[in-house]
């Protein structure tokens, strides 16, 4: 289980004659994501998803907060280690283009520990599982989109993680490609796997998603499941509610 | 750190970077390929002119009518080389501007003399190298008949031609004498070279992982920050070696394929004893290892605060230009290697790398010089993880940074500089202060040390116009309290004592460059008192202080708590002052002096003290019998221990009842 305690990350901003101020992306926001759950996380572009994702995944420190793990009893907080049980994936995670994909996976194997031998079975495995055995020994560069795309998530996959934490992961891809990474969480969430994902797509979120989270300008405006949103708003499309409660939410701040 | 990780890392950055054709064909290409095709072709080139001049066969014209005694002498040259070919023809000149001859000859008869008229056409090769020739032949001919008249007038032509006969002797080996021409080329190339290898490598793992988005994905494992940092280092090194490797291997090919060749020509090999270089090679070799960490290191830590490729690129080019100024240092027949050049980087290589040609095996320079370079290495390594650690260069999006390279309309007025342009502001004067102020103490001596201090106030002052910060601020040009002023000279009296005690310290470890110090400064300072006190105590107490007290220590709290930024401005400041003898000493004096500067937000305080420091030490030199009768601890060689405790004491009293002072707030 992956916890993340009342996160706030706050960045300086430039403003006129240069004098900084001090904003929150993520202001105050505690979530969870437990083992066979998938949460979905909606928010405006600039709401603060990809601050949150980025601190779960440990590739940026909270100024105030904390980011934890339980495996089973096991409280863990050492960076590192958690890192070792969590595959990130995001629209800036790229590949190294001068390597073949087996390289790469062999490198990262390697990074998480693994032995040679675990590393070839595990190889062998995923490409298996994404079809990559045609590409596998290409360069990344000469890679087309799809195929980068399964090679990126072959990468999330080798030490496999008990957590995925994906940044829009379908975002430009073309209905073939995004389904297959639906099916993809949905199949590790039913191995489970927690995943925890931010999207644009309130059709996606809806199909998938066992808990959404919505937030806007870095805080929670609502969270539950499909029904609790819907009981709470009255709206039954996502979309509806994600409007209302972003409404909402305006009129609070002008108030 | 765990080596496995580290290695696979490693193995990761090799394969990226020597799959890129940029870096390789810097790497291989130019060093293999180039270096001894250009060397080469110009070298045939050139032989290949002269050996068609002198096989040539020229054709001159007789303008007289010879009795053949001037035939016979065109006819048997000695040479073999080349061979005259007199030629009858109806109108000389005519032929001459057809070049169907290369040369007419006149002959008359004067006064008992010979006189030779040689005409030809200086614009046409062959014209004007028969004349040579022409000029040769008859010169030796004048030869021949001068001794034949000395020798019929009884006199010995040797004696009367050349009654002084001069000789030299050149008792330097073949070796030393390749050795000191080597000494001049070999630093400089192989530092450039080295430079140039680790640049693309450089960019490549650090900016260029970021324009490339790679970065974020190595940020997703569970690799540490020093880990990251140590693989790329080790491949930028690795491959920084090997270039400098190959170059050396490509430079000594040429240099034996030159130098056989000049042996064929000359048909004279004094023969050059290899063997003699073989400990230079292998302690140059150390040295290379020793260049290559610290140039690495410098590289990337600069490529690393760029956001890509053409940043780099740009923030690269100064670098450039600054390490070739100080490999310049090598071909400056004055500077040797000592204690305080084997601290400038870059030049203390070239230096030593000379001197080791020359077979000087001085083991302490040698050792300090390695020593150095890891050392400056590893800071530069460990500044380089502080600079990937922080987020604001990872997932920075440009703000803040370094803002002297942006074009000024991007630009953003604010408060204070920030600690890159900082940085960068502090480099560059460092490096105006030793070359240019250091050209213009060779010139105008006292002078000299004025141009210094405009330099040293100057620089920071056109980076805070330029970057459109508050002058107000960051100078802390503001009045203050009486009373910082009067706690600031209890707070320097107490560091003056106190920097006695650590300078006899320091002066115990390092005596070379203390002696070498006060040496130099009362070369400098001349004989007038007051022309001393302006420009050794006024002077600096105004520049020094706007600098390090203004600009330094306003950038450094911009972004440090106060106590960091008064350590790091008082380490500046003693590295400023540039020896080993004197960074405790004005280390501590500045410290002191940032705190007072802190506290009473002034810079006015910090000037008074300054200019007191200053002024004491000067007086002292000047008035040295004087400074012994009221202060006797002043001129002592040796300071007993009873000296040290009062000292100690009376300097911590002091600097405690002025910190007391200036900490003290009214209380309403």
């Amino acid at each position: 289980m992956l916890v993340g305690e009342n996160l706030i990350k706050s960045f300086e901003r430039n403003e006129k004659r240069g004098k900084k101020t001090e904003f929150n992306a993520v202001d105050d926001i505690s979530i969870e994501v437990s083992q066979g759950e998938i949460v979905g996380i909606i928010g405006a572009n600039g709401a603060g998803k990809t601050t949150l994702l980025r601190m779960l995944a440990g590739l940026m420190k909270p100024t105030s907060g904390q980011v934890m793990m339980w495996d089973g009893d096991e409280k863990i907080e050492n960076e590192l280690v958690m890192k070792g049980k969590i595959g990130y994936l995001s629209g800036n995670t790229k590949l190294y283009g001068r390597l073949s994909t087996r390289e790469l996976l062999d490198m990262i194997g390697k990074i998480h520990g693994m032995n040679t031998s675990e590393i070839d079975e595990r190889i062998a495995e995923i490409s298996k599982v994404l079809n990559m055995d045609g590409f596998i020994d290409n360069r990344i560069e000469k890679l087309s989109t799809g195929q980068t795309q399964r090679a990126s998530i072959s990468r999330c996959l080798i030490h496999s993680p008990q957590i995925y934490i994906f940044d829009e992961p379908t975002l430009g891809l073309d209905i073939l490609s995004s389904s297959a990474i639906i099916e993809f969480m949905r199949k590790e969430k039913e191995n489970g796997k927690g995943v925890v994902y931010s999207t644009h797509y309130m059709e996606e979120a809806e199909y998938l998603c066992d808990r959404i989270i919505m937030i806007g300008k870095g805080r929670i405006i609502g969270s539950g499941t499909l029904d609790e949103l819907r009981n709470d708003t009255g709206f039954s499309s996502l979309r509806e509610i994600f409007g209302a409660l972003a409404s909402q939410e305006e009129d609070l701040y002008e108030c | 750190m765990n080596v496995k990780i580290v290695k696979s890392l490693y193995k990761k950055e090799m394969l990226d970077v020597l799959r890129d054709k940029k870096t390789v064909i810097m790497m291989l290409v130019v060093p293999l390929v180039l270096y001894p095709l250009v060397m080469i072709c110009s070298l045939s080139i050139m032989t290949g002119i002269t050996n068609s001049i002198s096989s040539n066969t020229y054709r001159i014209c007789f303008d007289f009518e010879d009795d053949g005694h001037v035939g016979e002498l065109f006819k048997n040259t000695d040479e073999v080389s080349y061979s005259f070919e007199i030629v009858s023809c109806e109108n000389p000149s005519e032929a001459l501007a057809n070049e169907e001859i290369d040369a007419i000859i006149r002959r008359t008869v004067e006064n008992g003399r010979e006189c030779f008229d040689i005409t030809y056409m200086s614009s046409i090769n062959n014209s004007s190298y028969a004349t040579d020739m022409i000029e040769k032949t008859l010169n030796s001919y004048a030869h021949n008949l001068t001794i034949s008249i000395l020798e019929d007038a009884g006199l010995n032509p040797e004696q009367t031609l050349a009654p002084v006969d001069i000789h030299y002797r050149d008792v330097s080996t073949n070796e030393e004498t390749a050795g000191s021409l080597l000494g001049m080329l070999i630093p400089f190339m192989l530092v450039m070279s080295l430079l140039m290898g680790t640049m693309y490598p450089a960019i490549d793992t650090t900016a260029g992982e970021k324009e490339r988005g790679t970065l974020e994905t190595m940020l997703t494992l569970p690799v540490s920050n020093s880990e990251l940092i140590m693989s790329k280092f080790l491949a930028v090194g690795t491959i920084g070696v090997t270039s400098a490797v190959l170059n050396l291997i490509a430079m000594g090919g040429v240099g034996a394929y030159m130098y056989n060749m000049v042996a064929t020509i000359r048909e004279s090999t004094g023969g050059l004893n290899m063997s003699r270089f073989i400990p230079a090679i292998f302690v140059g070799t150390l040295c290379i290892l020793a260049f290559a960490i610290f140039i690495s290191a410098i590289s990337m830590c600069v490529c690393a605060l760029a956001r890509s490729y053409k940043e780099a690129n740009n923030y690269l080019t100064p670098l450039t230009l600054v390490v070739m100024f100080a490999s310049f240092l090598g071909f400056i027949p004055n500077v040797t290697l000592n204690t305080s050049t084997a601290l400038i980087p870059v030049a203390n290589v070239c230096l030593l790398v000379r001197d080791l040609l020359l077979f000087k095996y001085n083991i302490q320079m040698i050792a300090l010089v390695l020593f150095v370079n890891v050392a400056y290495g590893l800071v530069s390594v460990m500044l380089l993880s502080k600079i990937y650690n922080s987020e604001a260069v990872i997932f920075g999006d440009g703000n803040g940074g370094i803002q002297i390279f942006e074009r000024r309309s991007n630009i953003k007025k604010g408060m204070l500089p920030t600690t890159q342009d900082a940085w960068l502001v502090i480099i560059f004067t460092a490096m105006l202060v030793i070359y240019a102020g250091g050209a213009a103490q060779l010139k105008y001596g006292i002078y000299g040390l004025l141009i210094t201090q405009f330099i040293v106030v100057g620089i920071p002052l056109i980076a805070t116009i330029y970057t459109k910060k508050d002058i107000k601020n960051t100078f802390k040009l503001k009045g203050c309290s009486p009373k910082y002023f009067f706690g600031g000279i209890f707070v320097i009296i107490g560091g003056i004592m106190l920097g006695m005690l650590v300078s006899a310290v320091t002066g115990l470890i390092f005596k070379e460059s203390a002696l070498d110090a006060s040496e130099s400064m009362t070369q400098i300072i001349g004989d007038s008192f007051p022309l001393a006190l302006i420009i050794i105590a006024l002077a600096p107490a105004i520049c020094e202080e706007l600098m390090f007290r203004g600009y330094v220590l306003g950038a450094m709290s911009g972004k440090y708590n106060p106590r960091t930024a008064i350590i790091i401005s008082a380490a500046i400041f003693g590295i400023y002052h540039m020896s080993i003898s004197k960074f405790f000493t004005t280390a501590l004096i500045g410290g002191l002096i940032c705190y007072v500067a802190v506290k009473s937000k002034s810079i006015f305080p910090g000037m008074l003290m300054h200019f007191t420091n200053n002024a004491l030490s000067v007086a002292t030199m000047f008035y040295q019998e004087e400074t012994a009768r009221i202060f006797p601890v002043f001129a002592k060689e040796t300071l007993a221990v009873s000296d040290i405790l009062i000292m100690l004491g009376f300097g911590i009293f002091f600097v405690a009842v002025g910190f007391f002072v200036v900490k003290s707030t009214k209380k309403n």
